[in-house]
């Protein structure tokens, strides 16, 4: 934790960042995202186990950005969350300096996104097993049984938009849901309102999901929202060979074209 | 494919989905794919469940 707060003050004092995101003491016992300017303010930051809510987030949010360059410590889930938002045109070396914190706490300095990538490509990453087991046993039930088991979870939803606005991926300044002329999505949170905004956010996630987990962390209902995502991951990890966020180059199987693309069920 | 894999994940019945690549000048493959989508949703019956969703949770 020493190591973590003397980085953060040297980031600031050598101008690598004007603003350190990392994780503080909030209530409850809770860790919190802070953000420190000022390095008299490091000795403010915190890391340990239940450090989980994945910082990226506020790489994209506008109140950020405007404080300058940005510091981010960065555990593995982020690491992933910075390189795809690079591989978007979303991040460059002006923009962000990135510390990577191992599981036992110790920091890697990244000199620049090249090196960030090189590194990420090296570690292996595991979706949560609890949640691939939750996943493979929705997919084990018959349609009908899937069709009851979503009905149930996502009828409780209120649309808060918690959801995407804990998902890094979820930059857009004008969403879809936003969009009334003509209104893609319906704004009331009824059965089929809720189930066309929890595909919606899915679909926009396909290979770009890097399985943090943080939406379903984020939902105040503990809706299983991130399944949803996960297995959009899954999917393209078994159907296109793909991982998001490993690698600075754009090839996200949506939205790029391969000769040997499968498509059996087009005729 | 990956739409079509979160419909069945999220239990839409995908045997009444169908996708197909048609160009403006191919009338008689629209025509042919138009009926057949026809002919099978027919045998299905209507989508009772989606039918409900539509209504469900509206007061």
């Amino acid at each position: 934790m020493e190591a973590l707060q003397k980085k953060a003050q040297e980031l600031l004092t050598t101008c690598r960042a004007n603003v350190v995101i990392g994780y503080g003491q909030g209530s409850d016992d809770k860790p919190r995202a802070i953000f420190v300017t000022d390095p008299a303010g490091a000795d403010k930051l915190i890391f340990n186990d239940t450090c989980k809510q994945n910082l990226g987030v506020y790489l994209m949010k506008a109140e950020v950005k405007k404080l300058g360059k940005m510091g981010i410590f960065a555990t593995k889930p982020v690491m992933r969350t910075v390189v795809l938002l690079a591989s978007e045109n979303q991040l460059t070396d002006i923009d962000v300096t990135v510390i990577g914190v191992n599981e036992d706490g110790s920091l890697v300095d990244f000199e620049n996104l090249q090196a960030l990538e090189n590194h990420v490509k090296t570690i292996t990453f595991e979706p949560d097993p609890a949640d691939k087991a939750k996943i493979e046993a929705i997919e084990k039930m018959t349609v009908e049984e899937r069709w009851a088991y979503w009905q149930d979870q996502l009828s409780k939803c209120f649309k808060c938009y918690a959801c995407r606005s804990a998902c890094p991926m979820c930059y857009c300044s004008r969403c879809t849901v936003e969009c009334n002329q003509p209104q893609w999505i319906p704004v009331p949170s009824h059965h089929l309102g809720n189930f066309e905004w929890h595909m919606m956010r899915a679909m926009h996630l396909v290979g770009r999901c890097i399985e943090c987990g943080e939406c379903g962390r984020a939902c105040p209902l503990d809706l299983p929202v991130h399944l949803l995502t996960q297995k959009m991951a899954a999917d393209a990890r078994k159907d296109f060979g793909w991982q998001a966020g490993m690698s600075l180059k754009l090839e996200n199987p949506l939205s790029s074209f391969k000769p040997d693309d499968k498509e059996s069920f087009i005729k | 494919m990956s739409f079509r894999n979160l419909m069945d994940f999220m239990g839409i019945d995908t045997r009444r989905v169908y996708f197909s690549w048609v160009s403006a000048a191919e009338g008689a493959k629209w025509a042919e794919v138009v009926n057949n989508v026809n002919k099978e949703i027919q045998k299905l019956g209507p989508y009772e469940a989606y039918q409900k969703l539509a209504w469900a949770g509206v007061e």
